[in-house]
């Protein structure tokens, strides 16, 4: 593991709070990377469907005059990603790069991936059924296959 | 879980509920019946003996701690029946609410009572409990190896709706 990339998720749709899950999932690959030497790239992904939303809602309230656009998205989620990262690793010992992306969730990690040469994927994918059976969500699924790499998944 | 679940047309069943008392093909008497909360202690007991070889999707918990917490839970809504032998469970069914009008059905049987017919009763009467309490859509996730549990299923009236996932899913309808 030289660079891992975590991806973290947000509770609500606003991206201010990240699930428990998330927090646990980067302090795992915090302590893990600092173990090794190794970096973390921590990403987060503003979906479309929450960027319309809050794109509609910010310009029905004239008044405002603020400017929500593709651009404050994206620097919205590298925010976020950074404060989950200054939260949890505040005393682990490495290097973090915040990523922030707006867009469908697989196709942006691929994507950010490649960009940092991520040779390892931390995500939080399963979830619990009602039963408390540990199931693969859809996106985590897809990613295990799919990612050129070990992949960390924790239970949600 | 989606709803965008589909469930077969036919109606399963019907299937008889409990309580019964059956023979095992050991030759042991055991009683099916409806699980209460004054189970809970049975039924913790009967967790914290089984095989952790045999766990199944992160269930029986594998911390001894997490496992009462997990039973009561669970018990807290939906339809359970026990297998209940020399006073002691040997196995519990369950139909556990999901939130969108269906139920998620799990079972097991103490490693010991395996292999003996147990499972196939429960899974039996626990259906015809189903049909008691107005239960009228079922689904469920097998791991993919698992074609033994798949089978009883199958002969039960579930049907495979989901094989694209890691874990099958399949689903009935009673009533």
């Amino acid at each position: 593991m030289k660079r891992a990339l975590v991806v973290v998720e947000a509770a609500d749709h606003v991206d201010v709070h990240p699930t428990e899950g998330s927090k646990e999932i980067t302090k795992l690959a915090g302590e893990l990377a600092a173990g090794v030497g190794a970096e973390l790239v921590i990403m987060h992904v503003t979906t479309e469907q929450d960027y319309q939303d809050r794109h509609r809602q910010l310009s029905s309230m004239e008044e405002l005059d603020v400017e929500y656009d593709v651009d404050t998205a994206a620097r919205g989620a590298r925010q976020f990603a950074a404060n989950v990262a200054n939260e949890v690793l505040a005393d682990i010992d490495v290097e973090v790069t915040p990523v922030g992306r707006l867009g469908e969730i697989t196709e942006k990690v691929y994507s950010v991936a490649e960009e940092f040469e991520c040779d390892h994927l931390f995500i939080t994918g399963r979830r619990r059924s009602p039963a408390g059976k540990a199931i693969f969500g859809d996106v985590a699924q897809s990613l295990i296959l799919n990612f050129e790499g070990p992949v960390t998944v924790t239970t949600a | 879980m989606n709803n965008a679940r589909e469930y077969p047309s036919t109606d399963a069943g019907p299937f008889p509920a409990p309580p019964a008392t059956i023979e095992d093909r050991a030759g042991r008497t055991v009683e099916l019946e409806l699980a209460t909360t004054e189970t809970l202690d049975g039924l913790v007991e009967m967790y914290d003996a089984f095989d952790p070889a045999q766990r199944a999707q992160g269930i029986p918990p594998s911390d001894p701690e997490r496992i009462k917490p997990w039973v009561a839970t669970i018990l807290d809504g939906g339809v359970h029946v026990i297998a209940r032998h020399d006073q002691s469970v040997s196995g519990h069914a369950m139909l556990v609410p999901d939130g969108g009008g269906a139920f998620e059905l799990a079972i097991f049987v103490l490693q010991s009572y395996q292999g003996a017919g147990i499972g196939r009763q429960l899974l039996e009467h626990l259906l015809g409990a189903g049909e008691a309490a107005s239960v009228e859509r079922i689904w469920l996730t097998v791991e993919r190896w698992n074609t033994p549990a798949m089978e009883l299923y199958r002969s039960v009236g579930f049907e495979t709706v989901r094989a694209d996932r890691f874990d099958l899913e399949m689903a009935m309808s009673i009533q």
